[in-house]
């Protein structure tokens, strides 16, 4: 009888045992390796800049703005070491904070390091001279693949890929190469091992010449860099960094006058990607849309002088994660922007400082409502220009000149979500320009 | 040599009493009462002393030399009688008869006991040939004359020796420097070297007082052999001999020792000692002696048995031990003298569970351990650990006064009894707990009743079962320690009740410290003794049980001080990550349908321990299982332990079933066939660990944090943080609010940092300081780290922290070390120090101590602040503390009332050790009185 309860007990308690369920696993999980949704320039504690210029001829200027007053410090990355020349107090200048270092060394191209203490700010390099107006915003986060789409290697234009690595780890990568003829490879452009705190030059015009449009896509295998594309035709040379994928970009300013421009679209997927692009203009009337496909993986090259005028602004958007530039070039000028894959309601623009320019905002508004956007001067010299308001209709764009000298950042802030850049012109040169959401 | 003699006269024969003590009257009436005529009587004295012969006295004489002087050319024989010994009349007439007729030159007679004329005590013998005597007879054997007959041996004991005079005159006498064995084992060696032919006369019976049978281990019987081995042994034999012999000595005296005799090493020296002091007199000795050579080695060794008496009769107490018999059943008298020694089943089953656990286990006895899991090197300094672990600083993770795991203790103190050889006492820690564990299961179902085949195979069911691998394979290197005692504890609960107040004392201190050593290692198995009790009662109708239960439970609480009191109940029972049995599908069938099989169709005593298993495997296995109701590691790890005991019982019990259905039908006799099929498949399923021979422990995972020691600057490394998968961390871990599973580590890593204390204030901001790393909002953690002491990151496996490793900016990667994409090691180039004095000069980690130059000075101690922190004024610098010292050592007071509950713990397991050794010895001694 006892055997026979001690049969029924332990049936019950190994029944009860059985039922009850395996703890979860309260590790996180492995972080996967495939492409990740960008969330887009942001400001942050470092901005990594690994283009800038100073020979004589020409100059590099580092500016950079944050919300609120802060230390900056400057250092050049060479030769496995961070060299810190140069600390800077970011002064109150109106509702913001900017401050503007340029480039003295005269060692021709360097890759530097911002680091904001006290705050999260932005950075834009912004450069002048012979031959040269370009600037680009400084990336503040990594991205585990970088697209750099715009590209072309065509008789008399040097196509120079900069690998920037800051950190204390050798990194690893990939360099990606699609092109009209398809995905392309090469071995000097496979495992390339950035050392640390170093930076790598690829001049992807030596590996594939004669190239029309080209996109090149980084992909770190052990650690990480920050990819920067320079393209020199001789006339004018565009600078701008790498951006991840997304599902849609904006693009406040997607012509000028006098430029040819396109929408170049990456995608690095195995899928192909249909995209739409809707175009918007001062007058709230939108264009018929372009609808296409993005091979997976490749490129698609959208020409846009057909459908845009100065003031049009556009949106892309797909049914896959890709990446997307605009590439603007006339006779002289020579002009590459990234897009922004998200839209906010304030905006840091830093990298105004472009003398003698014809600098002008762009706004773009995509969402059904009117938005009211202020927009606030900021020079480092203390002091403020002429503050502004406008109001975006729905589906709209707008643009602002600016005229006050010394403008070396705005500010911009709107009761809705709403995208901006700025683009400028000086004799016969044009920069396109970027902006970062303030937080 | 020869012996012409006339068969018609009798030989005349001179009594030559042997002196050992004063009182000689009763062998000299014995002497007077002998039927066969005598010439005379001699006494020896080696020292002038006053006999009492109650009456006259015969002559007495200080050597032999003055005894061969004074018998005269007529006398024959010598009869050696000594001074103890009485004999029956006709004893010196069967000798001098047996002497004629086998034309022997030696004769010794038969030696009864003197208190029980019943019992033999020798009738000659021979010995290893280390001179180690081997009576063949039982202990207690009664003399039915089962060895009366006419035997030529090795030698014959001195009670009563008779020896052809000529002989002893040619051997220069009796060597009056040896004990009373060594004497006679010297006679008749040296008269068999000379050709003589040493037998014994069983019709010769004479009486001698029992000296017990550790007589032949003091040290003047092991001096006696050494020099009877020097004097008797040509020159290539001693070559081998003498170094075995050494040997041989010191691991009997070690074994001895462990068996509660303290003086045997002692013992072993002192034989040694007295040997080297007379080796000149030794040497003498061997050179008027005959020739001695390998021919007269041959013949010497023509009368011994191979190997060692000594080892063998070791090797008896073991497999005694082993073959589970209880204190009332064990025999003593048995040990190495049946024949068919190795043939008996616990000897078989000794020597195939040795096999079976050197195979399990060999990687490590030749490697040592992995540094993995909980299974982490033990302290440099066992006693610094024991003074942590005494009421001192807790040394895991930012520190904390709070108390350690009691496995910390116990493992330090083993430490010591091994002259602090970290590396020898984790291997003897790890091998004996399954040798013990191993045996104590044996030793359990030997005395539930079950046979030895099914003890054995049960044993190694519990060591190598899949509840124990589950343990090992999660490196939970306290749970397989803890296995070495639960079965002894279970064990003595079913035992039947001692006798007397003493054995009572014996065995509640026994059982005490089987079921201390199990909880101090996984304190919630101490409740496990009652609750077997219980189910025990409930099966088996024993009144006992229970209480023997709850008395072990209880006994083993004190050892859990201070840890237990620190903390409470629930604590203990939710605190740390649980372990979750959830084992293959394949492993749950054999096992169920061996104990369904054994409890239906079985019957007495098998299926008792079947249903007994089955009803605490089933608490264990849900104790094993229980992290959803709440329960953490502790009950878990109870559980498991509870599950492989539970195993091996129904595994026993299984294939012991059909060893008791005789007369049953055939349908019953079937099922339990097939229950013992499957308790043979569990069985079989062990032999899945062998290949590996590591125990189911995984491979080393941490030796690369030595790189931290080279690395460290002059004061030493300072702390390591590590990330990682949970199961990718040594010992105990914390855990971000993502999930990141984290912990810091020592610069050295090592047992007592495998446990973390409750997190303090250093403890919280570390978490938050790591959070802000992980979020991306931190480039330079290398500086952010230092204030906590830390110089290196160590990444494990995949984890969050490693892409953000990749991307900063102070703390420089160091390649080649843990390599991979999601491992890697950093370090911070800057200074990162535990310990550092107000001029910026960084002191030592002397764990628990932190040392430095000896000079007045204010030292910033990164522990969590604790006031206890000294010898000068404290103050809190944050969450660290700030200590004034001119003495050049930092230290922490200690907790009072921890220490008091330590000491408590020590003391009291001193007294059941104690006990536990003086009352078995006590017993022993009232048997053989």
């Amino acid at each position: 009888m006892s055997r026979l309860l001690a049969t029924i007990l332990s049936g019950a308690l190994l029944g009860a045992a059985i039922l009850l369920p395996s703890p979860p696993s309260l590790d996180p999980p492995d972080s996967h390796t495939g492409p990740v949704e960008d969330e887009g320039y942001r400001i942050g504690a470092l901005s990594y800049c690994p283009w800038s210029l100073s020979d004589g001829a020409r100059l590099s200027s580092y500016i950079a703005v944050a919300n609120v007053p802060a230390d900056l410090r400057l250092s050049f990355v060479e030769g496995g070491r961070l060299e810190v020349p140069l600390s800077v107090r970011l002064d109150p200048g109106g509702s913001g904070a900017v401050a503007s270092v340029e480039n003295q060394r005269l060692l021709g191209v360097s890759s530097a390091l911002i680091e904001f203490d006290g705050s999260e700010g932005a950075t834009a390099v912004v450069t002048t001279g012979d031959n040269i107006l370009s600037g680009y915003l400084c990336p503040a986060r990594i991205q585990s693949s970088w697209h750099l789409p715009g590209g072309s290697t065509l008789d008399g234009e040097e196509l120079v890929l900069r690998l920037l690595n800051p950190f204390t780890a050798d990194a690893r990568v990939d360099v990606w190469v699609l092109s009209e003829l398809g995905s392309e490879t090469d071995d000097r452009l496979e495992g390339l091992t950035i050392p640390a705190r170093n930076t790598r030059i690829v001049v992807i015009d030596e590996v594939l010449p004669r190239r029309e449009s080209l996109a090149v896509i980084v992909r770190s295998s052990t650690g990480a860099v920050i990819p920067v594309m320079a393209l020199d035709r001789g006339t004018d040379r565009a600078v701008w960094a790498g951006a991840g994928s997304s599902q849609g970009w904006e693009f406040p300013v997607a012509s000028v006058d006098g430029l040819e421009t396109a929408l170049v679209l990456t995608n690095e997927g195995s899928l192909e990607v249909n995209y739409l692009v809707e175009f918007f203009n001062e007058e709230g009337i939108p264009s018929a849309p372009l609808a296409g496909v993005i091979e997976g993986p490749g490129q698609a090259r959208v020409p846009l002088t057909d459908w845009a005028g100065a003031d049009t602004g556009l949106r892309v958007t797909g049914d896959g994660l890709f990446s997307a530039a605009v590439v603007g070039w006339s006779a002289t000028a020579l002009a590459v922007t990234p897009g922004l894959p998200t839209n906010a309601t304030t905006w840091l623009v830093p990298g105004l400082d472009t003398i003698g320019a014809n600098t002008r905002l762009g706004f773009l508004n995509t969402g059904v409502g009117e938005v009211r956007v202020d927009y606030m001067p900021l020079g480092s010299s203390g002091e403020g220009g002429t503050p502004g308001s406008l109001t975006l209709p729905a589906a709209s764009t707008a643009t602002v000149t600016l005229s006050d000298p010394g403008t070396e950042a705005v500010i911009v802030s709107g009761d809705g979500p709403f995208t901006v850049g700025w683009w400028a012109e000086s004799a016969g040169k044009v920069v396109f320009g970027g902006a970062v959401p303030g937080g | 040599m020869t012996n012409p003699h006339d068969p018609s006269s009798d030989p005349p024969v001179l009594a030559v009493v042997i002196a050992e003590g004063n009182e000689i009257s009763a062998v000299l009436k014995t002497i007077s009462t002998q039927v066969y005529e005598l010439e005379d009587v001699v006494v020896v004295a080696g020292a002038a002393r006053k006999l009492d012969a109650d009456g006259l006295l015969p002559k007495v004489v200080r050597s032999m030399s003055e005894v061969l002087a004074h018998a005269g050319d007529r006398v024959e024989y010598l009869w050696l009688v000594d001074s103890r010994t009485t004999a029956r009349p006709d004893a010196l007439e069967a000798l001098v008869t047996t002497a004629i007729q086998a034309d022997a030159s030696v004769v010794g007679s038969k030696v009864l006991d003197l208190a029980d004329p019943r019992r033999l005590l020798s009738v000659g013998g021979t010995t290893d040939v280390f001179g180690f005597p081997y009576t063949g007879l039982d202990r207690g054997e009664i003399d039915q004359e089962q060895f009366d007959v006419i035997r030529d041996v090795a030698y014959v004991e001195p009670a009563s020796i008779l020896v052809r005079r000529d002989l002893v005159g040619g051997l220069g006498g009796l060597d009056t420097k040896l004990p009373y064995v060594a004497t006679g084992l010297d006679l008749c060696q040296r008269a068999r070297v000379a050709g003589g032919r040493i037998v014994v006369a069983p019709t010769s019976e004479v009486f001698a007082p029992y000296l017990g049978s550790g007589r032949i281990n003091t040290w003047r019987e092991q001096a006696g052999r050494i020099r009877v081995m020097l004097k008797t042994y040509s020159l290539v034999t001693l070559q081998w001999a003498i170094p075995g012999l050494l040997m041989l000595g010191l691991l009997a005296g070690l074994y001895r020792t462990a068996r509660g005799s303290l003086r045997a090493v002692p013992d072993w020296m002192r034989a040694w000692s007295w040997n080297a002091r007379y080796l000149p007199s030794t040497i003498e000795m061997r050179r008027k002696a005959p020739t001695v050579s390998t021919v007269s080695d041959a013949e010497l060794f023509r009368f011994q048995v191979r190997g060692s008496v000594e080892l063998r009769g070791i090797a008896s107490e073991l497999t005694t031990l082993l073959g589970g018999a209880s204190d009332e059943e064990r025999n003593e008298y048995e040990m190495g003298d049946s024949p068919a020694f190795w043939q008996r089943p616990a000897v078989l089953g000794a020597v195939l569970g040795t096999i079976f656990i050197l195979i399990f286990s060999r990687s490590l006895l030749l490697e040592g351990l992995p540094a993995v899991g909980f299974v982490l090197p033990l302290a440099d300094s066992a006693w610094d650990t024991l003074r942590a672990y005494a009421g001192g600083w807790h040394l895991g993770g930012l520190g904390s006064p709070e108390p350690m795991h009691p496995s910390v203790g116990i493992t330090a103190a083993v430490q010591i009894l091994l002259g602090n050889r970290s590396g020898l006492a984790a291997v003897v820690l790890t091998v004996g707990s399954a040798v013990s564990g191993l045996a104590g299961t044996a030793v359990l179902l030997g005395r539930c009743g079950l046979r030895p085949g099914a003890r054995l195979l049960s044993g190694a069911v519990l060591v190598a079962g899949f509840p124990m691998l589950f343990l090992a394979s999660n490196a939970y290197w306290p749970g397989m320690l803890a296995i070495g005692g639960l079965p002894w504890a279970l064990a003595a609960v079913v035992s039947p009740a001692p006798k007397g107040s003493i054995a009572w004392l014996g065995r509640l201190a026994r059982i005490g410290l089987a079921t201390s050593w199990s909880a101090m290692f996984v304190p919630f198995l101490a409740a496990v003794p009652l609750v077997f009790g219980l189910v025990w009662a409930a099966l088996a109708r024993s009144r006992t049980s229970p209480v023997m239960g709850l008395v072990a439970s209880s006994i083993a609480l004190p050892s859990l001080l201070p840890w237990l009191l620190a903390h409470d109940l629930w604590e203990l029972a939710a605190d740390g990550a649980p372990l979750h049995l959830d084992p293959s599908w394949w492993v749950w069938p054999p096992v169920v349908v061996a104990a369904l099989s054994a409890v239906s169709s079985g019957r007495g005593r098998p299926a008792i321990v079947t249903a007994t298993g089955m009803a605490l495997g089933a608490a264990g296995f849900l104790l094993a299982r229980s992290s959803d109701l709440g329960y953490g590691r502790e009950p878990a790890a109870a559980g498991i332990v509870l599950l492989a005991v539970a195993v091996a019982m129904i595994v026993a019990g299984a294939v012991d079933g059909p060893s008791t259905l005789d007369e049953v039908r055939a349908i019953r006799r079937l099922l339990s066939y097939v229950g013992m099929v499957a308790g043979l498949l569990v069985g079989i399923t062990t032999l899945l660990a062998l290949p590996a021979g590591r125990m189911g422990l995984p491979g080393d995972r941490f030796a690369v944090l030595e790189f931290a020691e080279s690395r460290a600057d002059p004061h030493g490394p300072d702390r390591i943080l590590m990330v990682g998968p949970s199961d990718a961390l040594p010992g105990e871990y914390r855990r971000l609010a993502d999930g990141t599973a984290y912990r810091l580590v020592g610069g050295v890593l090592d047992y007592p940092q495998s446990w973390l204390p409750a997190p303090l204030e250093g403890d919280l901001l570390l978490e938050r300081d790591l959070g802000s790393l992980l979020s991306d909002s931190e480039m330079r953690p290398g500086g952010a780290l230092a204030g906590f002491g830390i110089k290196w990151v160590v990444a494990t496996g995949p984890n969050p922290l490693t892409p953000v490793m990749s991307t900063q900016l102070d703390m420089k990667a160091l390649t080649g070390l843990l390599p991979g994409e999601s491992g890697g090691v950093w370090e911070y180039d800057g200074e990162s120090y535990r310990a550092v004095t107000n001029s910026g000069v960084p002191w030592s980690w002397s764990p628990p101590d932190y040392t430095g130059p000896r000079s007045g000075t204010t030292v910033q101690i990164n522990e969590n602040a604790d006031p206890g922190w000294g010898p000068g004024t404290w103050e809190m610098a944050g969450w660290a503390n700030r200590v004034t010292t001119d003495s050049g050592i930092a230290t922490f007071g200690g907790v009072p009332s921890y220490r008091i509950q330590a000491r408590v713990a020590a003391v009291w397991i001193i007294v059941l050790t104690t006990l536990a050794l003086a009352c078995r010895t006590g017993r022993r001694s009232a048997e053989l009185a």
